[in-house]
């Protein structure tokens, strides 16, 4: 199994994208550790709570982990709708704080590690809202923009330590959050998507797979599109 | 442990960060302008040392400081910074 004998961290592990990703590490030989506020109840990983838009509580849970982290998958997210002209601080700052701020957090936690292995992946979960936002959707869209300009940095900073960082821009997918949208604007959206469906959360974590395995290890510092055709 | 002993492991863990042999060290080089650190190399270095000597070095006093700027610390003066911070034998 491509990684075997690695150990892999996924935050935001409670969520449809978290579940898809840590089984699909896990079914590809990943010890997985997961991070979020809820327990995913999912079998086979370990997860410990963590407030993420906490950076006191990032690094507290990191000193609990004792082990060694070999890939991290920053996917932890969230999502307050507002106009950018009315958005209010306390929401802004929320969802800067767990979007951007924790993947930074959460790197600078494991980089320590990697560096001293000489070897580490880093897969930033972004969006496309990043590049193509729909209205009221600022602070998001701005916080998935600033996480791939950091993946980019990180990708830079780290090369010279045998570190890829790289990130996946999903479209829409099948998911609880979008199975809430009235059937008419689903159906508005499934029309403006040339593969004319949404993703399936397996579909994303797949790429995310080969993102932090040996198969990528020429690729860093890059933003990959799985969205159906949407950002043509 | 003696001068000696932080300068070997010292130069240990320059040789891991920098990719170097050990032997092609000496005391008296500029990390880098002789040895070619640069600034994550001083990062790495930071938590090698940390482990290996089990201190804690606060960010930016070793290599960051106004007193001491990376660009003339010397393989010595890392060593120096060690045994002046290890806990002193009762």
């Amino acid at each position: 199994m491509i990684l075997q004998n690695q150990t892999a961290l996924v935050t935001g592990c409670s969520g449809d994208l978290g579940r898809a990703i840590c089984r699909q590490l896990a079914s590809d030989g990943a010890q997985v550790i997961g991070l979020s506020r809820r327990d995913p109840q999912l079998d086979g990983i370990t997860w410990y709570p963590c407030d993420l838009a906490s950076h006191e509580e990032i690094i507290d849970t990191f000193a609990q982990l004792n082990a060694n982290i070999d890939i991290l998958v920053n996917n932890a997210a969230i999502n307050r709708p507002s106009l950018a002209a009315s958005a209010n601080p306390a929401d802004w700052n929320d969802t800067l704080n767990v979007n951007l701020n924790a993947a930074l957090f959460c790197t600078q936690q494991v980089i320590r590690n990697m560096m001293s292995q000489k070897h580490g992946v880093i897969l930033n979960i972004s969006s496309l809202a990043a590049t193509k936002p729909l209205p009221g959707q600022a602070a998001y869209a701005a916080s998935k923009a600033a996480l791939e300009s950091l993946t980019r940095s990180l990708a830079v900073e780290l090369a010279a330590k045998n570190i890829r960082v790289n990130a996946l821009a999903p479209g829409f997918i099948h998911s609880d959050m979008l199975d809430l949208l009235p059937a008419e604007k689903q159906q508005a959206l499934l029309k403006k998507i040339p593969l004319a469906r949404f993703a399936a959360p397996e579909e994303i974590a797949i790429s995310a797979a080969f993102l932090v395995s040996k198969k990528s290890a020429y690729i860093t510092g890059q933003t990959f599109h799985l969205d159906g055709g949407l950002s043509i | 442990m003696t001068f000696d002993e932080i300068l070997s492991g010292v130069k240990d863990e320059i040789a891991e960060t920098l990719n170097l042999e050990k032997s092609a060290i000496a005391n008296q080089q500029l990390l880098v302008a002789d040895l070619g650190a640069e600034s994550i190399d001083f990062i790495d270095l930071t938590f090698r040392l940390e482990k290996r000597f089990k201190i804690e070095i606060p960010e930016g006093e070793l290599f960051e400081s106004a007193e001491q700027p990376s660009t003339t610390l010397t393989v010595n003066s890392v060593a120096q910074y060690i045994l002046d911070r290890l806990p002193a034998k009762p």
